[in-house]
């Protein structure tokens, strides 16, 4: 197609279309301030003594105030594995709110019910199509206490915790301020700043969290004001002249990123701090910022450094069945009395402390584990307990089963095999700790049941 | 004065058709006609033609609800044709700006056969963009069929420069994957 005819591509929209396109929309403008730049450049062109002597003489010309516009969500047609599916999203108040983190049942962030969301089966997977009140999930929604219901709301999953759903999208940014400011009350709320280990956030045991607010305060201090000054970038932009942005599928930089966790009085942002001085805040697809590379690179030899207050490194060590009854966090829920003809096989206790004073914060999980003689072997059962928040899987929340040890029944019971063997296990609760309780064939029903009733 | 009753004096063979034409419409259809050729003068002379080529089109076309679609595809057709005789001297910078923008989502030159496969290609894009949101829709309607500078849309939807230009390259990204997944070489 030569030149004019792709002129001519939009020849066949039908007059309906372009009769309605050309109606002015009566909003207002979306901001001045695109406005007063572009005059002001104007008159820079025509002179620089002529915008002189519009200003009086005064003072400089407004710098370009740059806005970015992250799109409305849509729903593209998935590559590789993705599916929008699992990603939990809706149109509340005609604003598209997406899934970003579950935080746990204990975060008293659970605000007022702002209403009520049901699922459109019909367009499930076109987000553009939701009428408000519409999207893939069935949930009620609540506010987030402290923060902007058109930012950000939460939903209850029982016993799991609380979906955080952001509305991060169909917005304009002209600086990082208008994301962590506005919206993430940042500065105002943060309660810790903490990294990982191999500067990756990740919650396994053998790694180790350290936080850098209290024994950093000014670095802490010059990066929240990199942040809020932060230029905004669109995904694709270019950030110099010879690179640009480049992520993978999943959205993670291809360029290495030191990952940062924010908490906000209960809220949690992860923010990854990049040598080059961009930062991203997981979740947040569609933007990076461009930050005061000082700022960031000073943070960033701090984690390399592994420099900070070291917080809830997981210790574990030997105690025997007494001494756990006497824990006072976990101590109620172990049983009153060891199982009738058992012995006492093993007790552990994790638990995290302030790795510089020693100080234990909390206990993490119990393990103990009985055993007896029988006709058909060793049978042995074994119990670990925990707080019922502290539990997570794979995905990043509490995913077992729970019932609380007065309900417990043998229809609760669930079994499996491994490597051979069969093993019977149940997940029970008890207060506020949640008990993992396994035992062999040749434990019968009964010592069971009896042990299950000595938890209460 | 409605459509409907400019389209019934231009039935009625009513010379006055064409100054409710221009009175209603004048200025929009200059501003299309500007917006192709750059040119205040060759814009003038190019709505001109396009009134008197509606004279002689209705009857038997009776744009009873859409009079100023069908006028304004008429300044176009002109606009654009005045615009070819003269390419060889002058193109507005607009029209090669907007011109490289619909490059990057168009098939090339080469893969486009004949008239059929031209016609084909475009009641694909006409179906694309009458299925987009309203206002992806607008947004890309008023700079590739108006030819509209983002400016003016901007100012048209009371929306910002970046908040056009992001979704006018969301858009054209689309059209070109659809584009390739229906067998297009873009």
């Amino acid at each position: 197609m030569e030149d004019f005819d792709i002129l001519s591509a939009l020849d066949m929209v039908n007059d309906e279309t372009l009769a309605l396109a050309d109606i002015p929309q009566k909003k207002k403008p979306a901001v001045t301030r695109w406005v007063l730049p572009a005059a002001a450049a104007l008159l820079l062109v025509a002179g620089g003594a002529a915008f002189g002597v519009m200003m009086g003489g005064r003072g400089k010309a407004p710098a370009p105030v740059k806005e970015v516009y992250v799109p409305r969500a849509e729903y593209e047609e998935p590559e590789g594995d993705f599916d929008p599916s699992t990603v939990g999203c809706f149109n509340y108040n005609g604003r598209i709110y997406l899934h970003t983190v579950m935080l746990p049942p204990d975060c008293g962030l659970k605000g007022d019910k702002l209403g009520s969301i049901s699922m459109d089966r019909k367009n499930f997977y076109r987000l553009q199509d939701w009428e408000p009140g519409r999207g893939n999930i069935d949930e009620v929604i609540y506010e987030v206490k402290g923060f902007d219901p058109s930012f950000v709301v939460c939903s209850v999953n029982p016993g799991y915790g609380l979906n955080i759903y952001m509305n991060d999208n169909d917005i304009t940014l002209t600086s990082g301020a208008d994301l962590f400011e506005t919206r993430y009350h940042l500065r105002e709320r943060l309660t810790s700043l903490t990294y990982g280990y191999d500067s990756e956030y990740d919650p396994v045991e053998d790694k180790r969290y350290f936080r850098l607010d209290r024994a950093f305060p000014e670095e802490t201090a010059a990066l929240l004001d990199a942040l809020d000054a932060s230029e905004p970038l669109l995904w694709g932009d270019p950030v110099s002249d010879t690179e640009t942005l480049t992520f993978d599928y999943f959205n993670r930089s291809v360029t290495k990123e030191y990952l940062l966790r924010a908490d906000i009085g209960g809220m949690l942002a992860r923010i990854g701090l990049r040598e080059d001085g961009l930062v991203r805040v997981y979740g947040f697809n569609e933007v990076v910022f461009r930050a005061d590379r000082d700022a960031v690179s000073a943070v960033i030899e701090l984690m390399k450094n592994k420099q900070g207050e070291e917080v809830d490194p997981p210790r574990s060590f030997y105690k025997n069945y007494e001494d756990l009854k006497n824990d006072p966090e976990l101590g109620s829920a172990v049983p009153g009395r060891m199982p009738e003809g058992f012995r006492e096989n093993g007790a552990s206790i994790s638990y995290n402390a302030n790795y510089s004073t020693g100080e234990v914060l909390s206990t993490r999980e119990m393990y103990i584990s009985f055993s007896r003689q029988s006709a058909g072997g060793n049978a042995y059962i074994s119990m670990e307990f925990g707080r019922a928040s502290s539990v997570v899987n794979e995905y990043g929340s509490a995913a077992k089963w729970f019932v609380p040890a007065s309900e417990f029944t043998e229809e609760n019971i669930r079994a499996y095999s491994e490597n051979g063997y069969t093993d019977y296990n149940a997940y029970l609760l008890a207060g506020s700790a949640y008990i993992e309780l396994t035992w062999n064939g040749s434990v019968t029903t009964e010592e069971i049941l009896d042990m299950i009733a000595s938890i209460g | 004065m409605t459509d409907s009753e400019i389209v019934m004096r231009f039935i009625a063979r009513d010379e006055a058709a064409v100054a409710s034409a221009r009175e209603k419409y004048g200025e929009r259809l200059m501003a299309l006609a500007k917006n192709i050729t750059g040119d205040n003068g060759i814009a003038e002379e190019c709505v001109s033609d396009a009134l008197f080529t509606a004279w002689n089109s209705i009857p038997p076309n009776e744009p009873h609800e859409y009079l100023l679609p069908y006028l304004c595809r008429i300044v176009r057709n002109t606009a654009v044709s005045r615009m070819r005789a003269e390419r060889a001297n002058k193109r507005s910078a607009a029209i090669v700006e907007l011109t490289h923008e619909l490059e990057e989502c168009l098939p090339s030159p080469a893969s486009v056969e004949d008239e059929a496969a031209g016609n084909e290609l475009k009641a694909f894009i006409a179906r694309f963009v009458e299925g987009l949101s309203e206002e992806k829709r607008s947004v890309f309607v008023l700079r590739y069929w108006y030819f509209e500078s983002v400016e003016a849309i901007a100012k048209k939807r009371g929306i910002s420069l970046s908040k056009v230009k992001t979704l006018l390259h969301r858009t054209r990204k689309e059209l070109k994957k659809l584009l390739e997944k229906n067998g297009y070489e873009v």
